[in-house]
């Protein structure tokens, strides 16, 4: 196989998932002429800048958020942003932070059942559960119209978690295989031991 | 049959609940449990008071912008363990309130999951 040959089936290989290209082009790629050479080229090359410009603004935005939420390790976070699973769990926490800091702006009776605005210690409590390094999986957030915020996780099998933030306490409530408790008091480092062993059951 | 707003909410009754966009679940398209969660008088809710579901929704989503709402049998919410009471305010005779019990106003967890799992919904809510 020549080196063009090998230069077109890279270029086709990688452009295997781009579906825009695909229906457009009229050729099919055995017979691939000069112009369409060019033009794949083209695509490739234009492609290749915008993801490699979107991973830099993506990694950079990250970066800076993970300096916002007071967590000075970049070391660490480089190593983070390594595995995939870590990357969605990092982006689903910037998406709670943001969450959790507008309900700073929710006024009186947002829920038009006489809520109150949210204190700066709630809201400070569930950024710190939500940004503790020892939270591996990242929860869905909401408002409360008891001025607390609760966290909800839930498992396709309908298994389901939920801890719900005060001022001064947390609670926890779950239910596994159809079986429920609650539990009216809890440290941040039990609801954190409660939700790994909630996603180490199959 | 006429509607009495004072009168005992009966188990055929159906009760409506308006649904803030916060409380609406995206990831699992349901609403959360929260939106039983108030810090005083009670969980809002009105009675159908014989009226057509569009006539309660258009009547229960003015002035809520965004919001979507759901409905609920009264019987199925006792089985829950909570207590209805009529709360008729000038504004709205069919106004009352889901308690957790007679002596605690706001609901337990497993009782606000319940409610939030049973509610049948009528209306989604604005994406936020």
């Amino acid at each position: 196989m020549s080196a063009e040959c090998e230069d077109q089936d890279s270029i086709l290989n990688s452009l295997e998932d781009n579906y825009y290209f695909i229906n457009s082009l009229s050729a099919s790629p055995t017979t691939i002429t000069p112009s369409i050479y060019e033009h794949i080229d083209k695509v490739v090359k234009k492609e290749v800048a915008e993801r490699t410009q979107l991973i830099t603004v993506t990694q950079n935005v990250l970066l800076n958020e993970y300096a916002d939420i007071s967590i000075q390790n970049k070391d660490l976070f480089v190593q983070l942003i390594k595995n995939k699973e870590e990357i969605r769990q990092l982006h689903r926490k910037i998406n709670n932070i943001t969450r959790i800091n507008s309900f700073r702006k929710l006024e009186p009776n947002w829920n038009k059942n006489n809520a109150g605005q949210f204190t700066e210690a709630v809201i400070e409590k569930a950024l710190a559960f939500i940004n503790s390094n020892d939270l591996k999986w990242q929860p869905n957030v909401f408002p409360t119209g008891r001025n607390s915020i609760q966290l909800e996780y839930e498992k396709s099998n309908s298994d389901y978690l939920e801890i719900e933030i005060y001022q001064d306490f947390m609670t926890l409530y779950y239910e596994l295989s159809g079986v429920s408790e609650d539990l009216e008091s809890i440290t941040p480092i039990q609801a954190i031991t409660k939700i790994n062993e909630f996603f180490s059951r199959r | 049959m006429s509607f009495f707003p004072e009168g005992n909410i009966e188990d055929k009754e159906t009760l409506f609940r308006a649904i803030h966009p916060l409380h609406w679940n995206e990831e699992e398209n349901r609403p959360t449990s929260a939106l039983f969660k108030v810090r005083e008088g009670g969980v809002s809710v009105d009675r159908d008071g014989e009226r057509d579901d569009c006539i309660v929704l258009n009547s229960l989503l003015e002035n809520r912008d965004g919001f979507g709402a759901g409905k609920i049998n009264a019987g199925q919410t006792r089985e829950i363990g909570t207590l209805l009471k009529p709360d008729p305010i000038e504004a709205n005779i069919f106004h009352s309130l889901i308690l957790d019990s007679q002596s605690k106003i706001c609901l337990s967890n497993s009782k606000a999951k319940n409610l939030s799992k049973n509610l049948i919904i009528l209306k989604f809510p604005s994406k936020m």
